[in-house]
């Protein structure tokens, strides 16, 4: 399968300001990560809060510069670009976060909102092709041509995250972020959104990195799934491999913990419920980093940082219990 | 079984500019003793209003219009601040959301649970560190003889959690009042503390009131649950038999919207919340009901019994949802 994202060993590592005289430290939010977006995918990032996943979501899409390593887009390293092909670019890939209401202008009319963006992508659209675009923009993610002329604070939040939605769309993107998007909103409302977001997924052929916490949503959007713990991706396999024999304990643990009305999310292996919280991403474990909450740890685990190892072609894990 | 609680006919308002906003508008609903009671519903269908009221916490310009709040048969509702405060803090407690805003970030959290002690009993916070340290224990929180001396933001958020309901529980509380206490949590974190509420049912027969968005959470934890929809309740019963058969169309719908097939697109509820200052007429769910009849636009369903269960809907029992003289 072709890559379209490739992220080679990124790290990203925020200092912190501590006094003048002690060394410094810093929160290691993404740690030495490989990932790989295939074309026409949904991956799904998951983890707890501190694992990573949105820094991981902000480098791909060009937002924030990794300390080392690279990323990627069909072999352009993002980071590297000259000028022309650097606005291509950032049109290739596009990103929705969870708060529409700091995302989008209070004081710009929906209009103004989508225009500005159809005008990057072509400079020279008149007024009646604008208007044309942004009309159809709306109906993409199903709204009414009548909020043409609304301010944000005008529409309910699940219409907001639509317009964030249609604003991505416009400079016609080949890969979507979408970080915790639905996350905000109500059970009724969420699954509007949801069905606008797979809509234009089959529309448009994105290959879309799908950033959230909840299982129940992964498990009917992704095709696979990559779980982060302390900014490391602990397992990464498809999305029915990974609910059905889960192998890293983290992973394990997360599907125990969710909540959920569904049959089709089965695991239930009480020996993984939950306990304790992760340990501070400024000064984590040396050996494995689930250490401190893994039932299955022994002393090898305090020493040996284990490495991403394939258990079959597409499915790899950083367990030692499970690779030995 | 031995009710704590009895909510009767209760209307609360919020009296705004535009208007007066019904946020519970006719609402009835007993709790209890040692059950866990779920309240699910969308934002704005008015259950943090009724946690507020439940706790004798409504402020203005909330202003209760009418009903009864009886907790162990005294009306709370018509009880003065002193008399008010007596009962909370000790015999029903609090827990909420967001952990930051119940914790004085320049007091360490140990001075802030023995408050509660000295509130209640008098004398001075020194003697009560003992009885903090043993309630920490209690909540599981790792290390308490030091743990006491640490401020909020030496803690995460779970700990801070744990820390607020070691509060909620100091004075042996009859009645726990939830009002999205795990919401703000990262799951794994909130599969501990809903366990450890439960641990605290439990071993001191406390009942429970637990709010929460999150329907799927509520079915798996609570005894029974009660569906609020606009300030009104739609369903109410026992957590295994809604799960298994919802009657409502409100919660047969919230319950399909959160059953999700491999690749399908989730069933969604047309339209949004409507306002609670002009509700529609007749059943509040009328609009967005794929099943309404022309009556449900006109007259309002009474919540009856459907077998065991609670019922507001014409679809359901008998047909009438209730005494339908009007029609």
């Amino acid at each position: 399968m072709e890559a379209v994202i490739k992220a080679i060993n990124v790290r990203k590592y925020f200092p912190l300001s501590v006094g003048i005289f002690s060394a410094k430290k810093y929160v290691r939010a993404i740690d030495n990560v490989d990932l790989e977006l295939y074309s026409g995918e949904v991956l799904a990032l998951v983890g707890e809060s501190g694992s990573g996943k949105s820094t991981l979501g902000r480098v791909i899409v060009g937002l924030q510069k990794p300390d080392a390593g690279e990323v990627l887009y069909r072999g352009h390293n993002i980071y590297k670009l000259n000028n022309s092909l650097a606005k291509l670019i950032r049109h290739k890939i596009q990103a929705v976060f969870q708060n529409p209401d700091s995302s989008l202008n209070p004081r710009m009319q929906i209009f103004d909102i989508l225009s500005e963006a159809l005008l990057t992508k072509n400079p020279e659209l008149s007024k009646a092709e604008l208007l044309d675009g942004v009309v159809r923009l709306l109906r993409t993610v199903g709204l009414s041509d009548d909020h043409v002329f609304k301010y944000p604070h005008e529409l309910s939040g699940g219409e907001r995250q639509r317009i964030a939605i249609a604003r991505a769309l416009s400079v016609e993107p080949e890969v979507l972020i979408a970080d915790e998007i639905v996350s905000a909103l109500d059970v009724s409302v969420r699954a509007q959104v949801m069905n606008v977001l797979m809509d234009i997924i089959d529309k448009y052929r994105l290959s879309v990195i799908f950033i959230t916490h909840d299982m129940g949503l992964v498990w009917s959007i992704s095709d696979r799934v990559a779980v982060m713990y302390l900014g490391r991706i602990v397992e990464i396999g498809p999305t029915e491999e990974i609910f059905k024999s889960p192998l890293h304990p983290y992973t394990k643990m997360l599907l125990v913990s969710s909540p959920t009305a569904s049959s089709t999310m089965a695991f239930k292996d009480l020996r993984f419920k939950a306990r304790g919280e992760p340990p501070s991403p400024i000064d984590p474990p040396k050996g494995c980093k689930f250490v401190t909450r893994c039932p299955l740890a022994d002393e090898r685990c305090n020493v040996i940082d284990p490495q991403l190892n394939g258990v079959s072609e597409n499915h790899k894990v950083a367990c030692i219990k499970v690779n030995s | 079984m031995e009710k704590i609680l009895e909510v009767i006919d209760l209307r609360v308002y919020y009296d705004l500019p535009q208007g007066s906003v019904k946020a519970i508008d006719g609402v009835d609903l007993d709790v209890v003793k040692g059950e866990i009671l779920g309240i699910a519903g969308e934002s704005g269908s008015g259950k943090s209003t009724l946690a507020l009221t439940v706790s004798g916490l409504l402020r203005p310009p909330a202003k209760v219009v009418s009903g009864k709040v009886l907790f162990n048969g005294v009306d709370i509702l018509k009880l003065k601040n002193d008399e008010l405060r007596s009962i909370r803090g000790s015999k029903i407690g609090m827990i909420f959301q967001d952990p930051n805003t119940y914790l004085n970030p320049i007091y360490t959290v140990g001075f802030q649970v023995g408050e509660v002690f000295e509130a209640h009993r008098g004398g001075s916070l020194r003697k009560y560190l003992d009885e903090v340290v043993k309630l920490f224990k209690a909540v599981k929180i790792a290390d308490p003889e030091r743990r006491v001396n640490a401020y909020p933001h030496q803690m995460s958020g779970g700990m801070k959690q744990r820390v607020l309901i070691s509060m909620a529980i100091a004075g042996e509380p009859e009645l726990i009042v939830a009002d999205e206490p795990t919401s703000a949590l990262d799951v794994t974190v909130q599969a501990e503390i809903v366990e450890l509420l439960n641990e605290i049912r439990d071993r001191m027969n406390t009942s429970v009131i637990f709010i929460t968005h999150d329907l799927a959470l509520l079915l798996e934890i609570s005894n029974r649950v009660a569906i609020m929809y606009a300030g009104k309740l739609v369903e109410v019963g026992k957590s295994s038999e809604m799960l298994k058969d919802p009657l409502h169309p409100y919660t047969k719908a919230l319950l399909s919207s959160l059953r999700y097939e491999r690749k399908k697109k989730l069933a969604s509820i047309k339209g949004s919340i409507p306002s609670l200052i002009n509700p529609p007429s007749g059943c509040r769910f009328h609009m967005r009901c794929p099943y309404a009849l022309p009556k449900c636009s006109q007259v309002e369903p009474k919540l009856v019994d459907v077998n065991g269960r609670k019922v507001a809907c014409f679809l359901v029992g008998d047909g009438y949802g209730g005494s339908d003289k009007s029609h």
